[in-house]
């Protein structure tokens, strides 16, 4: 799994790509609380480049949305591929996060 | 009958028959330890199973994603000791389906018995508790499980697409 990050304007912006598995999901709890600890409270990831989510990744996003939402800050999820989306979807995630089908679209609902 | 029993380089295993085997059949299985850094080793080994057979991508995904569900559950509560245990894995193609056998001696653990999570449920009552278990249930089409001596033996069926 790989990160990448950019700042854009008042959000920060994040993408995943590879694998989020039991191995590589301790690495993206760590860079996403941080992120969250260090005062971002609008938190964008993209995961157009993701193709593998295990219920350990799960639990990642799980964990920054409810520590997000304690600051009145937001997560966004955009840009799901399968078989990610299908993931999200049998988790019941779809409902519970902002999901968004492309970076353009999240851009144009801020 | 068996269209091909995968055949790596790997330590031959399963000397005696296995349930719901004709007997003197035997196959050739991969030996993990019990520890997460084995993970990659089982996902590699499918791939190349995947490769030989022509599975799809989606019912590699499937697999690959059960598989780390379910060895990721033994390995981290499965053991109340310190010791390093063996974790046996068989898999078996056929023209319908893939079967999946997963072996271990810790703890008796039954997930046909892990209690459905609620996923409709907001974001402040979400917990990931169980959450591994549904997407395999989900996302195989078979799930059986049986304790034998001191041993879980999980067996899972995934059809495959267009096969």
């Amino acid at each position: 799994m790989e990160m990448h990050e950019e700042k854009k304007g008042d959000v920060r912006l994040l993408g995943l790509s590879g694998k989020l598995d039991a191995t590589s999901s301790k690495a993206f709890e760590e860079r996403i609380l941080a992120v969250i600890d260090a005062g971002e409270r609008q938190l964008v990831v993209d995961l157009s480049q993701l193709d593998y989510v295990s219920s350990a990744g799960l639990r990642v996003f799980l964990l920054a949305a409810k520590r997000l939402q304690s600051t009145h800050g937001k997560l966004v999820l955009c840009a799901l591929q399968e078989p990610v989306r299908e993931v999200f979807d049998i988790a019941g995630f779809l409902s519970v996060f902002s999901v968004y089908g492309s970076y353009d679209e999240v851009v144009k609902s801020l | 009958m068996l269209r091909e029993l995968c055949s790596l380089t790997m330590s031959r295993l399963w000397h005696g028959s296995m349930p719901g085997q004709p007997q003197g059949e035997q196959g050739v299985g991969i030996r993990l330890k019990n520890r997460l850094s084995e993970l990659e080793k089982v996902s590699q080994h499918l791939y190349e199973l995947g490769a030989r057979h022509r599975l799809s991508p989606k019912t590699l995904h499937d697999l690959n994603l059960a598989l780390e569900e379910i060895l990721t559950n033994i390995i981290s509560y499965g053991y109340t000791d310190e010791r390093e245990h063996d974790i046996l894995i068989r898999f078996r193609v056929e023209p319908q389906a893939v079967t999946v056998e997963v072996e271990d001696d810790g703890q008796a653990f039954n997930p046909l018995e892990v209690a459905i999570p609620d996923v409709t449920r907001s974001l402040e009552e979400r917990t990931v508790g169980g959450l591994g278990i549904h997407l395999v249930r989900k996302l195989m089409d078979g799930l059986g499980y049986t304790r034998q001596e001191n041993k879980n033996l999980l067996i899972m069926t995934k059809k495959t697409e267009g096969g």
